[in-house]
C-alpha cells in the first residue's frame, strides 16, 4: 500500500462505535482521513451524489453499519452496488449480528467483508488490522472482492 | 462469543455498577461519562442477557448499587434480565435503569408497566451522551 492518506467513509450512528473505529484505525497505524455519516438518508445522498456530496470523490473504503436511522444499511448497500462509480470501492459491512443478513446474498449485493462488532474493547480495536488488510488487497487487486 | 468473565474495575469506596450491555462502544462511552463526572465506580459488565441472568441466580452474587440494562441484548433480551432482577427480593430498592438507543413507544410502555425503572436514552452524539447520561446517572445515585 502506498503512503498516501486513505479516505475512509464510516456510516455509523453509534457515537461510541465511531470513537472505537477511529481508535482501531489509529491502532493499525493507518494514514487515514475519516468521514462519518450518522444516518442512512445522508449516506444515500452521498452515494447518489446529491446536495453537498455532488463532487465528493469515492472513498478508498466504506465501513457500513447495518442498523441505521432513517434508511437501513441494506438500502445504502443497494445504492452503492447499483452505482458504477463505486464499483471498485470495498465495502465492509458491520453490525452486532453474528452474520450478514441473507437479504444481501439474495440480492447479490457484493460485500467485501462482514465484521460482527465484537463486544469486547480489545477485540474491537483489532478491526483496524482487518481494514488495513482489506485496503491493501483492494489496492493491489481491485477486483478481488468476495461475498461471504 | 462473549467472555464469561465480567469486566471489573476497582476503586476504593466505589459505586458498584452492574452493566448489561453488548456494545463495546457504549461500554466505553459509559466509562467516559463516569470518569467525566468524577464518579468512583466499580464496573461489572455482562455482554449478554444470559450471562447476566446466570450471575443474578448465583448464591454468591454481590448486590450492586446501581443496575444499567441495555434492551437489545444477545441470547436473552433486556426485559428478561429486568424480570429476573425484579423477582429477586435482595434486589429490592436497587435502582435500575434501562439504557437504550430505542425510542420506540412500545419499549417505553413496557418499561412503565414493569416497575420503577428509569429510561435513559443513549444519544448518538458524543457530547450529548456525556451530558445526558451523566446527569441521569447522578440523579439516580443522589436518589438512592
Amino acid at each position: 500500500m502506498s503512503a498516501d492518506r486513505v479516505r475512509i467513509l464510516l456510516v455509523e450512528d453509534n457515537a461510541g462505535d465511531v470513537y472505537l473505529f477511529r481508535k482501531a484505525l489509529k491502532a493499525a497505524e493507518l494514514n487515514f482521513e475519516l468521514t462519518v455519516i450518522d444516518n442512512g438518508a445522508e449516506a444515500l445522498a452521498f452515494f447518489q451524489g446529491k446536495g453537498d456530496y455532488a463532487d465528493s470523490p469515492p472513498p478508498d473504503l466504506t465501513l457500513l453499519d447495518l442498523n441505521l436511522p432513517k434508511n437501513d444499511g441494506i438500502e445504502v448497500l443497494r445504492v452503492i452496488r447499483r452505482n458504477e462509480r463505486f464499483a471498485n470501492v470495498p465495502v465492509v459491512v458491520t453490525s452486532s449480528s453474528p452474520s450478514l443478513p441473507s437479504q444481501a446474498a439474495h440480492e447479490h449485493l457484493e460485500v467485501t467483508r462482514y465484521i460482527p462488532k465484537p463486544p469486547d474493547l480489545e477485540d474491537f480495536l483489532k478491526i483496524g488490522e482487518t481494514l488495513k488488510h482489506v485496503l491493501f488487497h483492494s489496492r493491489s487487486c481491485p477486483s478481488d472482492a468476495e461475498t461471504p | 462469543m462473549t467472555k464469561a468473565t465480567p469486566k471489573t474495575k476497582s476503586a476504593p469506596n466505589a459505586i458498584r455498577i452492574l452493566l448489561v450491555e453488548d456494545n463495546a462502544g457504549d461500554v466505553y462511552l459509559l466509562e467516559k461519562t463516569l470518569q467525566h463526572r468524577r464518579i468512583d465506580y466499580e464496573l461489572i459488565r455482562y455482554a449478554d442477557g444470559e450471562q447476566a441472568i446466570r450471575a443474578f441466580q448465583m448464591d454468591d452474587f454481590v448486590i450492586p448499587d446501581l443496575v444499567l440494562i441495555d434492551l437489545n441484548l444477545p441470547r436473552r433480551e433486556g426485559f428478561e434480565v429486568l424480570h429476573t432482577i425484579r423477582s429477586k427480593p435482595a434486589m429490592t430498592g436497587v435502582p435500575v435503569a434501562i439504557l437504550t438507543s430505542s425510542d420506540a413507544e412500545r419499549d417505553r410502555h413496557r418499561i412503565a408497566v414493569t416497575g420503577n425503572e428509569r429510561y435513559i436514552h443513549k444519544p448518538p452524539i458524543l457530547d450529548d451522551f456525556l451530558e445526558q447520561v451523566g446527569r441521569a446517572l447522578e440523579d439516580m445515585l443522589a436518589a438512592r
